[in-house]
Order: C-alpha cells, then sequence, then structure tokens
C-alpha cells in the first residue's frame, strides 16, 4: 500500500532526524564539557576570586588568564611562573597613562615545556605574553611548601607580548633646565659666600 | 612661662635639615646611573629632577641660615623630627614623576614607608616599574634603616658638638664607641660589609630559585637592603611569594635576624666577644617572644588545618612571625590570607609578634626587646616588693654589654614609650576604622604593622584607602620610627613658636 509506505518512510526521516539531532545534542554536551582553551576561557577564575575563596575551590580544576610577569623560574622538567589578571594585562601604566590600582595575581607551576611557549616576559619596557592556562587549584599545597597556587598542566599563549615603547615626558626637560639654572646660580652664591667668609 | 624659640633655634633646625636633604639628593645618583646604565632615560630624568630639587632646597636652607652655633637638645630632636619630613617630600619627587602613584600624598606615603622602614605600600603596576626607580625605594629603605641623620653624621659632620642630639633624636639611644660620630661610621662599615657578604648569599639562593644572573643579582640587593634594615620593600608585586624557594625564604630569614639586632652586639661579636649573643638579655628576650608567638601561630593554624605539613607551617607560619616580630615584613602568604584562612589566633599571634619588634638600636620598630624585659622585670619586681618585708633591698640587674640595674627612672622612661605605641597602636586603628568600612582586628593589624615599621598587610593598604587613613599611617610610620621623643618636641616647639613670649 502506497500510502503505508509514504508513513513508513515519514516514520523514518523523522527518526532519522530525531537520532541526528540527538547525537549533535550529545556531541554539543560532550563539547561543551570537553576542556579546551577557548572554552575555559569563558569561565576563567580571578587571582581575587581564588585567594578570596580558597576552599571553594581547593582541589578543583579552574582555568586562569594572565599577563606573564617577571621571570619563568625553571625547577628541572618544571617552572613557576606569576600570572597577573589586573588591568595592566592588556596595557601597562606606561602604555596607559592612567592608573588602575595596585598589581594582582598568582603564581602558577607546571611543565617548562608548556612554560617555554612564553616568548615576552612582563617588565618596565615589556608587556608579557597573555596566557591561559588550566590546572588544579590549591589553597595549601604541600609539594609546594603550602603555596597558594594553580598546578596547570595546559598553556595557551593568547597573546604575544610586545615592547612598551611610548614615553611621556610632558613639561620634564623644561622643569629640569630651570632647576639646573637654579643649581647652578646658588652654588656660584655660595661659592662666593664661602670665599667672602674665607677672605 | 613659654619661651620663644629664638631665631638662631630656626636657623640651625633649618641649616641641618637642608645637609639632610643635601645628602637625599646625593644618594638619588646612584639610581639615576643605574638608570642611565639601562637606557631608562624618563627615569633617569626624573630622578636627576629630583637631585636637583634637593641641591635647591640644601643651597637655599644653607645659604640664608648660615650659623656657628651649636644646637641644643630640643633643637637637636626638633631638626631629626623635621629633617625626616623634609626628606620624605623631597625624596617622594621621583617616585610621583615616575607616574606610578595616585597622588603625591601617595608618593610621600611611599617614601616614608620606605625611609621609616616600614613596607607598607601604595605603588600601582610595581611589576612594569623601571629598574632605577624601583633601586631608588629599596635604597630608601637602606637609608632610612641607618639613620638618615647618621648618614648626614657620617658623610658631613666632622666634630660631635651637635651630633649627640640627632643621634638620639633618630631612635638610637646607644653609643657604641664613644664618639658618636665614630658609632655611626661603625654602622656603616657593619652595613656594608653585610651588604656584600647578604647579597651575595641572596644572589645565590636567586640563581639556584632560577633567576637570570644580573635580574637575580639586582634583586638580591635589593632584597638585601630592605631585609637587613627590616623594610620590606620588594622589586616584584608578589613579595618573597615570586620566589617560590624554600632556600630563598631561609636567606632573607637570616638577613632579617642580622636586622634586628642591637647594633652594640654586633659591635661585640666583631670584636671577639661572642659570649655576648648568649648573654645580652635583648637576644634572650627575643628567643622568648619568637618561641610564643610562634607557638601561638602554629596553634592556631594547626586547630583550622590550614597548612598541610611541619615545612609548609615553617614556610609560612614561622616565616610571618619572624617577618613581623623583625619588623621586616616580607610576605611568603597573600595578604588577604591573613584573613581568609588564618584566623583569629595565629592573626593574634602576628599582631603581638609586629607590636613588640626587635632590638633596641637596630632598624626594627616595636616598642622592641629590651623594653619588653624590663616592663616585665619591673612587674616583678613590684611583686617582690609587695611579698618582702619593707625593710628588704630589692635589686634587679639585667645584662645588655654589661651589667646595668634597674631604676626607678629607667622603668618610667620605658612605661612612657611602651605606652605610646600602644596608644599609637590602638588610635590607629580606631581612626580607621571610623574612616573606612573594615572591620576592628583588620585595622589593628595594619595599625600595628604602620606604627611598628612593619609592613605586613591584610591587604587594606591600598591606593583607594581614604586620604585621612594614609595620613594617619604616615604619621604612625614617622613617629614610630623616631620613638615618638622627637614628634613631642617638635609640637612643643611648635607651640612655643606659636604662643611663647
Amino acid at each position: 500500500m502506497p500510502g503505508t509506505r509514504s508513513s513508513t518512510g515519514t516514520g523514518r526521516a523523522v527518526a532519522a532526524a530525531a537520532a541526528l539531532l540527538m547525537t549533535g545534542c550529545c556531541l554539543l554536551l560532550a563539547w561543551s564539557l570537553l576542556p579546551g582553551p577557548a572554552r575555559a576561557a569563558g569561565r576563567t577564575v580571578s587571582s581575587t576570586e581564588l585567594i578570596e575563596h580558597p576552599d571553594k575551590y581547593n582541589g578543583r580544576r579552574v582555568a586562569y588568564e594572565g599577563e606573564a610577569i617577571g621571570e619563568i623560574l625553571r625547577r628541572g622538567d618544571n617552572a613557576w611562573l606569576t600570572l597577573n589578571d589586573d588591568p595592566y594585562r592588556h596595557r601597562p601604566r606606561r602604555e596607559y597613562q592612567e592608573l588602575k590600582g595596585g598589581n594582582s595575581g598568582i603564581g602558577v607551576y607546571g611543565p617548562y615545556a608548556e612554560a617555554s611557549r612564553i616568548t615576552r616576559l612582563g617588565s618596565y619596557d615589556s608587556l608579557g605574553d597573555l596566557v591561559l592556562v588550566e590546572g588544579t587549584f590549591f589553597k595549601a599545597n604541600p609539594e609546594q611548601g603550602g603555596d597558594l597556587m594553580i598546578e596547570f598542566d595546559t598553556l595557551t599563549v593568547l597573546r604575544k607580548g610586545h615592547a612598551v615603547n611610548r614615553n611621556h615626558i610632558g613639561a620634564k626637560p623644561v622643569v629640569a633646565a630651570a632647576l639646573l639654572l637654579a643649581s647652578a646660580a646658588l652654588a656660584w652664591m655660595w661659592w662666593r659666600s664661602r670665599k667672602r667668609l674665607v677672605g | 612661662m613659654l619661651a620663644r624659640p629664638r631665631r638662631s633655634d630656626i636657623k640651625i633646625i633649618l641649616s641641618n635639615v637642608g645637609k639632610v636633604v643635601l645628602g637625599i639628593g646625593a644618594a638619588m645618583s646612584i639610581p639615576l646611573v643605574m638608570s642611565l646604565a639601562l637606557k631608562e632615560w624618563v627615569p633617569a630624568l626624573d630622578l636627576f629632577i629630583g637631585m636637583l630639587s634637593c641641591f635647591v632646597f640644601g643651597a637655599v636652607t644653607r645659604l640664608t641660615c648660615r650659623t656657628d652655633e651649636t644646637a641644643s637638645w630640643l633643637v637637636g630632636m626638633v631638626t631629626v623630627a623635621l629633617a625626616w619630613l623634609a626628606a620624605m617630600v623631597m625624596g617622594a619627587i621621583p617616585l610621583m614623576l615616575s607616574g606610578h602613584f595616585g597622588s603625591f600624598l601617595d608618593a610621600c606615603f611611599d617614601t616614608m614607608s620606605g625611609l621609616a622602614t616600614t613596607g607598607l605600600t601604595l605603588i600601582q603596576d610595581l611589576d612594569h616599574l623601571a629598574y632605577g626607580t624601583n633601586f631608588w625605594r629599596h635604597l630608601l629603605m637602606f637609608l632610612g634603616g641607618q639613620g638618615i641623620v647618621v648618614v648626614v653624621l657620617t658623610f658631613f659632620v666632622s666634630g660631635s658638638s651637635r651630633a649627640v642630639e640627632l643621634y638620639l633624636g633618630e631612635g638610637r639611644d646607644e653609643r657604641i664607641l664613644p664618639n658618636v660620630v665614630s658609632t655611626a661610621r661603625f654602622i656603616w662599615v657593619v652595613s656594608l660589609v653585610y651588604l656584600v657578604i647578604g647579597s651575595l648569599v641572596l644572589w645565590v639562593t636567586a640563581l639556584q630559585a632560577g633567576m637570570p644572573p644580573a635580574k637575580g643579582l639586582f634583586h638580591a640587593v635589593s632584597i638585601f637592603m630592605a631585609g637587613y634594615d627590616t623594610g620590606g620593600f620588594t622589586p616584584m608585586s608578589q613579595s618573597i611569594i615570586f620566589y617560590h624557594s624554600l632556600w630563598f625564604e631561609c636567606a632573607t630569614m637570616l638577613v632579617m635576624f642580622l636586622g634586628m639586632i642591637n647594633f652594640a652586639v654586633h659591635y661585640a661579636a666583631w670584636t671577639g666577644n661572642r659570649r655576648e649573643l648568649a648573654k645580652n638579655v635583648e637576644i634572650r628576650t627575643l628567643g622568648v617572644t619568637i618561641l610564643l608567638t610562634t607557638s601561638l601561630a602554629v596553634i592556631g593554624l594547626a586547630h583550622l588545618g590550614v597548612l598541610p605539613d611541619a615545612v609548609a607551617l615553617f614556610r609560612k607560619g614561622f616565616y610571618q612571625i619572624i617577618s613581623g616580630h623583625s619588623g621586616t615584613g616580607f610576605q611568603t602568604i597573600y595578604g588577604r590570607q591573613f584573613i581568609t584562612q588564618w584566623g583569629s589566633l595565629a592573626l593574634f599571634a602576628t599582631i603581638i609578634a609586629m607590636g613588640l619588634g626587635g632590638s633596641a638600636s637596630s632598624t626594627s620598630g616595636g616598642i622592641k626587646a629590651i623594653r619588653v624585659h624590663i616592663s616585665a622585670r619591673s612587674i616583678w619586681l613590684e611583686a617582690k616588693r609587695l611579698i618582702l618585708p619593707p625593710s628588704s633591698v630589692i635589686s634587679e640587674k639585667y645584662h645588655h654589654i654589661r651589667e646595668r640595674t634597674i631604676t626607678h627612672d629607667l622603668v618610667r622612661g620605658v612605661l612612657i614609650v611602651t605606652g605610646c605605641y600602644i596608644i599609637a597602636y590602638l588610635a590607629g586603628a580606631l581612626v580607621i576604622t571610623m574612616f573606612s568600612d573594615y572591620s576592628l582586628t583588620q585595622a589593628l593589624f595594619e595599625s600595628t604593622s604602620a606604627c611598628g615599621n612593619v609592613g605586613l598587610s591584610c591587604g587594606l593598604t591600598n591606593p583607594a584607602m581614604p586620604s585621612t587613613v594614609k595620613v594617619v599611617f604616615i604619621i604612625q610610620m614617622w613617629a614610630g620610627r623616631l620613638e615618638f621623643i622627637s614628634v613631642f618636641m617638635l609640637i612643643g616647639f611648635l607651640v612655643a613658636l606659636a604662643r611663647g613670649k
């Protein structure tokens, strides 16, 4: 019967579509649960949150994003990094020309092979690489002398750092020149008064 | 009737203040050379402007206030109090020009914190600060720790007629050598020798921690200056946590121990009298108070299960107690951990350690071990008087370089200064709670840290805090470093100037 065949065909098509939709949903769910830099970037925790609520995150897997600052402190196959997540991670004070409070960040420890992907570290003349690390947060890691830290296993460089060359000198040279003249005049007066005293 | 100070008194004061400011300007040449060598042109210009400003100030006061008269005790004390304020204002110029401070008040806060060897800071984006400016912050601690007036005594004063008052005014009540200038020079020799040895030790441990050689040396010298002078500034915003190294922490602990010992005891050890180390009352008192405060902290931390094992207790608990007791302020934990993790008992132990401080005539702040000992012994003395028959002759002695007797005058002096510290700790806490929304415990922690010239922070000190609190902290750091007497003298002098006849 054509009508029955047709209804069976429609039923199969609906079943196939439902199966595809289910598979798609499962894949989407699995993808959303999979750890990955792009996914994790959306749910990174801040250093302030970790320090203020250490018990909440202790032993849990976290993603954390910050500017690599200072030095990579190598310890055998592993390394320590300091990652600052303050507003200066996007533009340091020298580029901002406005202040956004003190620095904030946290120490992270993990494989040197991962850490060595960092090419520039934050300092006076550099904005460091912005990196994302994923790993386990410890409020007091017994293997690291009780440090509050993240032990990472993956590190992704989200943005390369760059040299900072901007200088805002303003009226400083004029002030320096005026002070230099005043100093010379005072030194001459001093020398004369001493000469008069000795004479 | 209150006598108005003479014009010559004011001339002496301004002339000597000018000398101290010239000294501060001369000291700026060190970071200036460093900035030039590292091609940090703008920070070099900032330091150059600061240096010239000091020269202009110093030259004007020297030209207008030339005098050959000698200073009285009062004038000497007032000179010291004013010299510290002038040094704060002039020393803040390169910091303000660096652009890392929200206001000139913030820059003055950091300069006073550096000179008074406190370590609390309002700097913003420290981790991107120029090396030259960063070095200036640490050099301020080295100069302030030795005593900026001692610096002037060492390099600018040949005689000792005016030197005694200036020396005593800076909270140094001990003449190691018969001549005060010789004593000041001895302190410098000791400090420079320790600077070389201590920096080398820290450099080796910094290299072991993974620092590259050149930067490691910069960090080692900076941290030595801040640690030995019980200051607490560090090149990085993360303090000592940045290095994540047990050996580096041990080396800084050693430096802090050296800094908290009386220069007279250093002299005794240097001249072969090593038995003094075992017999000295301050060393013994420090041993007892460190043991007690550490025990309290360990009990508190263990009760809450904050730290997992003995190594962690040593690196976090003991370290913070030593850092607080010595008045240094280096941190191996994040400031807010004191509040979020440490609990009341460990926090209380840290406040007590900060309040007690190190030795007299050292670079430590706080009440000081000798005063703690004499206060405790005087209570014991009074108890004995009550128990024993009235006809009994009671005498108590203590050993500090030589045998000394505890007299009524000594006890009175000790109790006055101790009382001043306790009142200042509490008053500061009250003012902070009045002008901010922090709890009394947090306020007491920070107030004790400021007045005891320690520098540990539970996160309260930040650029956004009210200006009133910043001013209170500056006054606490200044008065605490000068042990109040010079500050009282200055207030009396100003009253006499306004109302005297």
